[in-house]
């Protein structure tokens, strides 16, 4: 039988176990015109190789200047209902929770208005609303605001900050990292919706070191929940686990990194003082180890993907701080940073870009911070050592030039 | 007119009433089988989570009917994950086996829990994006067809996480995944000398390089792009439509392994190189999903429990890795970047294979 | 104060979108004025935007501003 269908390509892709989403752009285009000409301009994609979307440097909605990303199809004449198609950014409610009635909303909204093809969610965290043209990107943002959706960030702006499920649903939190994420996302409108940064500036918080939104290495400031003081076991549900035939010694005493465990096949025991608190053991006895009562975050800067001078992780500037609402000292030291990120950076220079630049010792010195062993994996090897003006003993009566 | 800055709709309004009583007084978790989790409270009261999978590229329709079946079962609530998975949270085990009957009738994946392949973050590709190398959509499904099966069971040594994104821009952040497939161009963009004098301002487009390789033609009212400087990027495109980076025939993917995120164990890790590139073959991209399947099937076959695939290299070291993959190494595995010398070998110890 | 402020930022941007380049950056207009503070003239600018007679022009990744009569067509 002949395949009578325009694209031949992409209907392969409706094949196979995994969700298509060549389905739900065909289950889009049966309403929308919008998504019938992204599906046939897909198919010539997938039959050239190529993509054919123009940027167009549109920013979206009165007073914002970001949370829409413009594009435009570089076929216009074969794809008139794509001519524009832009993306619209809608923060998320921290953590992706949702009630029905929410994404009911989201979804009429965007009936109304775009495409009907979304993203849950685009890898900045927002939800995605993809494609429209720009005579509805106001009227779309209207009913959003009135439903009471905002946009996320988008350019030289603070991202949609993001942060795992947390104190949600996961015995592991040590911070709330809901509520900071929604406290800063609040406290920082400004600074997400009116660009004036050098460039992009990320925060993801992760309620503890597994890290689950990939803090350390997506985000120029990063928080992960940690803890003082000991583990606190429970032998009865330590001895359940090895009956119920996990191998204590081989899986949770050999894998651990600093080797401060103990199993004799009775008892476990910790050298608090040597555990870095990388979560192994109580990953996979969750029922018997508990992490230490006194909860808080290591902060840490920098990460970045590679563009310009390749990826980076974060690096640890804060090894401990309390968080406790409204969380004024991380505010603080947010605004520092971003306030001396500003002021030296050239356009288009992430932070951890900068710090290499100009290095940490100056940065430490801006910000306010201690230098403490915790930054460091090791001190330095080469001799290059700056030192202050003030630490240099000079001749009585001669000033510094 | 309506109000701005009003952020995010308040995410409180949004927890299912189990978890807003026993909010950040959770005791331990089970996964009670593949995709299904129990989160127990000091309360003793606990919340059930059925974990699906999602081409995360959803219409309408197909949210409305995540929303119907979370109305039938999850009284409404339900959450994503930062992989895009949908997550059902109820509070009565009895209709966990009826939910996943009907999220199965309707071909959710239910999985994605402990030791498996969860959901491969990704970017937009050829459906969205402007300076893609690949697709992002299509690579994923095909990939996710062939490893099905390692979603909705546990049977890895510990979690493998995939990332894509189409260019090296990377806006899907992939850079520290298990395994990324990593979209790139390996030709210089192509200012077209009768257009950018007409779409294009010079000095912007100078100035948008952020490695210095687009130089001004002011003779010519146009630019020259510096082959040895230019890494890719497409930022130059972005300000001038009229010089495009897309090559169709020498575009294609690159596939890293290793990174993590997590602190568990080792530190977080980057990916290393360990295919340079492979052809663009829509629409099911057979040479990235042989690869990926190798990759996966090697290091199942031959980590220890727990280990990571980055932890598992490591161990066995690179030269291993190279000869039980089967995978040819190459100049190009070989760093010339920035900080290339730290990856050279500085010891006599190695492995002859 | 600040409409003066005002005026000297515009003034700035018509010298110089007077060649060919009419895109700046936030950190371009900062150094045109050194002697003044930063948020300030940030400040300044949020309002020539809310006013349009600025206008941002976004790559999606980098933000740039131009005066609103050198916005490109569509």
């Amino acid at each position: 039988m002949a395949n009578n269908s325009e694209t031949p390509l992409l209907d392969q892709l409706e094949e196979g176990r995994w969700p298509s989403f060549v389905k739900e752009i065909k289950q889009a285009a049966q309403k929308k015109p919008m998504a019938e000409d992204l599906l046939r301009q897909l198919e010539l994609s997938y039959k050239e190789k190529i993509g054919h979307w123009k940027h167009g440097g549109i920013v979206g909605v009165k007073g914002y200047g970001g949370g829409v990303i413009g594009r435009y199809s570089d076929r216009p004449d074969l794809f008139p209902n794509v001519q524009a198609f832009h993306t619209l950014r809608v923060n998320h409610p921290t953590g992706w929770f949702y009630k029905t009635d929410a994404l009911r909303t989201l979804c009429d909204i965007w009936d109304k208005h775009g495409s009907g093809l979304t993203n849950l969610h685009g890898s900045t965290g927002d939800a995605i609303l993809l494609g429209t043209t720009t005579e509805h990107l106001q009227p779309c943002f209207d009913d959003l605001s009135n439903a009471g959706f905002d946009l996320g960030g988008s350019g030289s702006a603070l991202r949609t900050p993001s942060a795992c499920v947390g104190p949600g649903r996961c015995e592991w939190a040590c911070i709330d990292s809901l509520d900071i994420c929604n406290s800063l996302t609040l406290e920082f409108q400004d600074e997400i919706h009116r660009p004036m940064f050098p460039y992009k500036f990320k925060i993801k918080i992760s309620a503890c070191a597994n890290d689950c939104v990939a803090a350390i290495a997506r985000a120029d400031l990063t928080v992960i929940g940690t803890w003082k003081g000991n583990i606190r076991i429970d032998q009865k549900e330590v001895a359940a686990y090895a009956d119920s035939g996990l191998d204590i010694q081989k899986e949770v005493c050999n894998l651990c990194p600093t080797h401060c465990m103990t199993w004799n096949g009775k008892e476990l025991k910790i050298y608090d003082e040597d555990c870095t608190r990388c979560m192994h053991c109580i990953n996979l006895m969750p029922k018997a180890l508990r992490q230490g009562e006194e909860k808080g975050a290591t902060i840490l800067i920098g990460a970045k993907a590679p563009i310009v001078e390749g990826a980076l992780l974060s690096w640890v500037i804060v090894p401990f701080m309390k968080m406790e609402p409204p969380y004024e000292e991380l505010k603080d030291l947010i605004i520092k940073i971003q306030d001396w990120w500003s002021e030296n950076a050239r356009s288009r220079e992430r932070l951890g870009e900068l710090i290499k630049r100009m290095s940490m010792r100056k940065f430490l010195r801006a910000v306010g911070l201690p230098p403490v062993p915790q930054m460091i994996k090791a001190p330095r090897t080469n001799p290059y050592v700056f030192f202050w003006p003030e630490e240099i003993n000079r001749p009585e009566g001669k000033e510094e030039k | 007119m309506p109000p701005t800055d009003i952020g995010p709709p308040d995410y409180k309004t949004m927890l299912h009433p189990v978890i807003k009583s026993n909010y950040g007084k959770w005791r331990y978790h089970e996964i009670l089988k593949p995709g299904v989790l129990k989160h127990v409270a000091e309360s003793g009261e606990a919340i059930y989570t059925v974990r699906a999978g999602s081409p995360r590229l959803l219409s309408t329709d197909r949210i409305r009917e995540i929303c119907d079946i979370a109305d039938k079962y999850c009284d409404g609530y339900l959450r994503f994950t930062s992989r895009n998975n949908i997550e059902f949270l109820l509070d009565d085990p009895r209709k966990i086996d009826s939910l996943i009957d009907e999220l199965e009738t309707k071909n959710y994946p239910i999985g994605g829990t402990g030791h498996s392949i969860s959901n491969v973050v990704h970017t937009q590709g050829w459906v969205h994006c402007h300076t893609p190398a690949t697709d992002a959509s299509g690579p994923v499904k095909a990939v996710m067809d062939e490893l099905y099966d390692y979603f909705t069971e546990m049977k890895l040594p510990a979690h493998v996480r995939i990332a894509l994104a189409c260019c090296l821009n990377m806006c899907g952040a992939v850079h520290c995944s298990d395994i990324a497939i990593l979209g790139i161009h390996r030709t210089v963009p192509k200012p077209d000398n009768s257009l950018v004098p007409n779409l294009c301002e010079i000095p912007t487009t100078v100035a948008s390089c952020p490695t210095g390789a687009v130089r001004g033609d002011m003779k010519n009212k146009t630019v020259i792009v510096d082959e040895d400087k230019c890494m890719y990027c497409g930022n130059c495109y972005t300000v001038c439509p009229a010089m495009p980076i897309a090559d169709p025939s020498n575009d294609g993917i690159s596939i890293w392994v290793g990174g993590k995120v997590s602190n568990a164990r080792s530190a977080p890790m980057f990916s290393k190189l360990v295919i340079p590139y492979l052809p663009n073959n829509p629409p099911r991209w057979p040479e990235v999903v042989q690869a990926v399947k190798n990759i996966v099937e090697v290091y199942a076959a031959n980590a220890r429990k727990h280990e990571r695939l980055g932890e598992w290299i490591e161990r066995v070291g690179w030269e291993r890795f190279f000869t039980l993959t089967g995978i040819p190494f190459t100049d190009k595995h070989i760093d010339d970047f920035d900080m290339a010398i730290e990856t050279f070998r500085t010891s006599a110890q190695f492995k002859w294979r | 104060m600040k409409d003066d402020l005002k005026e000297r930022i515009v003034e700035l941007f018509r010298q110089k979108s007077k060649g060919e380049k009419h895109f700046f950056y936030i950190r371009d207009v900062v150094k045109w004025l050194p002697d003044e503070d930063r948020r300030m003239v940030q400040d300044a600018v949020k309002e020539l935007l809310d006013e349009e007679i600025l206008k941002y022009w976004s790559t999606g990744s980098t933000t740039y501003l131009v005066l609103a009569e050198h916005y490109p067509k569509e």
